[in-house]
């Protein structure tokens, strides 16, 4: 039976079910979305500020008014929205024989949710693959700044907090206590952790940073879980217990850390982020959530296109909270 | 497309980015904002504390020859000075650079202002010049038709077509002869 005219909000009810167990799917296989704080903005505009307190909280005499916080902000960045949007044409040959061509039907709505889902995943990944350049062309093909609020690429020994009392800086470049960009082993976590646990405040009191999630490519993914889940110390004769068996909670494999959106090889990359607050570094803002919309018209083609169409924008915050090695030493 | 504060980063002491829209990179950033060492020196290439020292030693030679720093090494104070002098709006927020480059082209604008304006004043000479010559000439001339004897005269009056009568004297066809020259001009 051809689906006809009358039949069409069948048909987008069958589409809108396609597409939903699509989504669902697509978003089980994205890691992005763990890291990343993700929520709904609407509004054209996101503007992040990453506030200190300097002199916060001090010492007052009993009946004394509180001291005023200094309000002096730190820096601040603004992602704006931009729509991204693909087309699910429904066309006439394909409504007519929809017996014999409904995997077609299938097939698209699949193929089309699958490659927003993963785009957006993948331009997650690529804000931490980017990280140590100051722009680059993101998966969508547009060219974008991939600087953080201080101005400076998001992996940098020189971050600053922005303050106007204090020109305190700090580093967020995964080291082994020799090199920075150490590839992914036992020392270069060990120490990378004593550094963030030990980074001062911009008025140097030591506010430490937890670096307890491990977040590897494909290819790392064994070394990286033998190394913090062995029970004993990986790849050694000795019969030491594992220290850091405990200490780091999770080993997050992200395949498409593999390789970058333009297509180098970035398979020795690999992260440490505070799991209580990667969020703080790594955002993400919806202006709309993916969507499957019916078309309004019928066009000369015969066509029924439907659209999915979102508008996001995603940044990184304060960068202290994920620390990053390109694995070249 | 997320966009930092370039304004609030470049205004921060040290700068925390080299201009609007352009970032340190990783060098420069270590050395303005770990090694300290001055931005507008960064800005020019130094990225060493050797470097720097050997910078301000050029700068002071350049400032010995041209009575003054580079541009780009001149304070706040200094450049709003200069841009207020050649007539250069700016506001508080002009990052140094920009107000920098504005200066090197107000500056270019009035050097080729001058150099019209020189122009102008040769060619006027020029012209001023040029009538002490022509009288000068007058001068000569006047000077070479008295020496001449009146039948002398005569032949170049008739030989320029200027016409003269018995009653003439020697230096009424003079007269005759200069008035006809001039006509004929």
């Amino acid at each position: 039976m051809p689906i006809l005219r009358s039949d069409f909000n069948l048909l987008t009810d069958w589409l809108d079910s396609l597409f939903n167990e699509a989504a669902q799917n697509a978003i089980a296989d994205m890691v992005g979305d763990r890291l990343f704080d993700v929520k709904d903005h609407p509004y054209y505009t996101f503007d992040h500020v990453v506030v200190h307190s300097p002199g916060g909280i001090q010492r007052v005499a009993d009946g004394q008014d509180a001291p005023t916080i200094l309000t002096d902000e730190g820096n601040s960045i603004t992602g704006t929205m931009t729509k991204y949007a693909g087309n699910v044409p429904i066309t006439e040959g394909l409504r007519m024989f929809v017996e014999a061509r409904g995997q077609d039907i299938v097939g698209i709505v699949k193929s089309v949710t699958h490659d927003a889902f993963d785009k957006i995943d993948q331009s997650y990944a690529d804000t931490l693959l980017f990280g140590w350049d100051t722009s680059h062309t993101d998966v969508w093909d547009a060219s974008r700044t991939s600087t953080g609020p201080d101005a400076l690429a998001l992996f940098s020994a020189s971050h600053t907090y922005g303050v106007a009392t204090s020109s305190r800086t700090y580093s967020n470049l995964l080291n082994d206590g020799t090199n920075n960009d150490p590839k992914l082993g036992r020392a270069a976590i060990v120490e990378s952790r004593r550094r963030a646990r030990t980074l001062l405040d911009p008025e140097g009191h030591v506010r430490p940073v937890n670096l307890d999630l491990l977040i590897v490519p494909a290819r790392l993914e064994d070394l990286a879980e033998r190394t913090i889940f062995s029970t004993q110390m990986s790849g050694t004769a000795n019969n030491d217990t594992n220290p850091l068996k405990g200490k780091v909670k999770e080993v997050i494999t992200w395949p498409r850390l593999d390789t970058r959106s333009n297509g180098t090889d970035t398979s020795e990359y690999w992260f440490l982020a505070d799991s209580m607050n990667v969020g703080e570094t790594l955002k993400s803002r919806f202006a709309k959530r993916p969507l499957l919309e019916p078309p309004e018209k019928v066009h000369t083609s015969g066509n029924w296109d439907y659209i999915i169409s979102f508008w996001y924008t995603w940044l990184t915050g304060h960068a202290k909270y994920v620390f990053g090695s390109r694995g070249l030493n | 497309m997320p966009t930092p504060n370039w304004a609030k980063a470049l205004s921060q002491n040290p700068p925390s980015c080299n201009d609007i829209g352009i970032p340190w990179t990783e060098a420069e950033a270590k050395a303005v904002l770990i090694d300290r060492i001055p931005a507008d020196y960064v800005r020019a290439g130094a990225l060493s504390h050797e470097a720097y020292e050997k910078m301000k030693g050029k700068n002071d030679l350049y400032k010995e020859k041209h009575g003054e720093y580079p541009l780009i090494f001149w304070t706040r104070d200094e450049l709003y000075h200069e841009a207020d002098r050649l007539e250069i709006p700016y506001t508080a927020t002009t990052p140094k650079t920009i107000l920098a480059n504005a200066i090197e082209l107000g500056r270019q604008k009035e050097e080729i202002r001058k150099a019209e304006e020189e122009t102008k004043k040769e060619e006027q000479e020029k012209t001023e010049e040029k009538t002490e010559e022509e009288v000068e000439e007058e001068a000569e001339e006047e000077i070479d038709l008295k020496e001449l004897s009146k039948e002398e005269l005569k032949n170049i009056a008739e030989k320029e077509d200027v016409e003269i009568s018995s009653t003439d004297n020697k230096g009424d066809i003079i007269k005759k002869i200069k008035k006809a020259r001039k006509l004929h001009e």
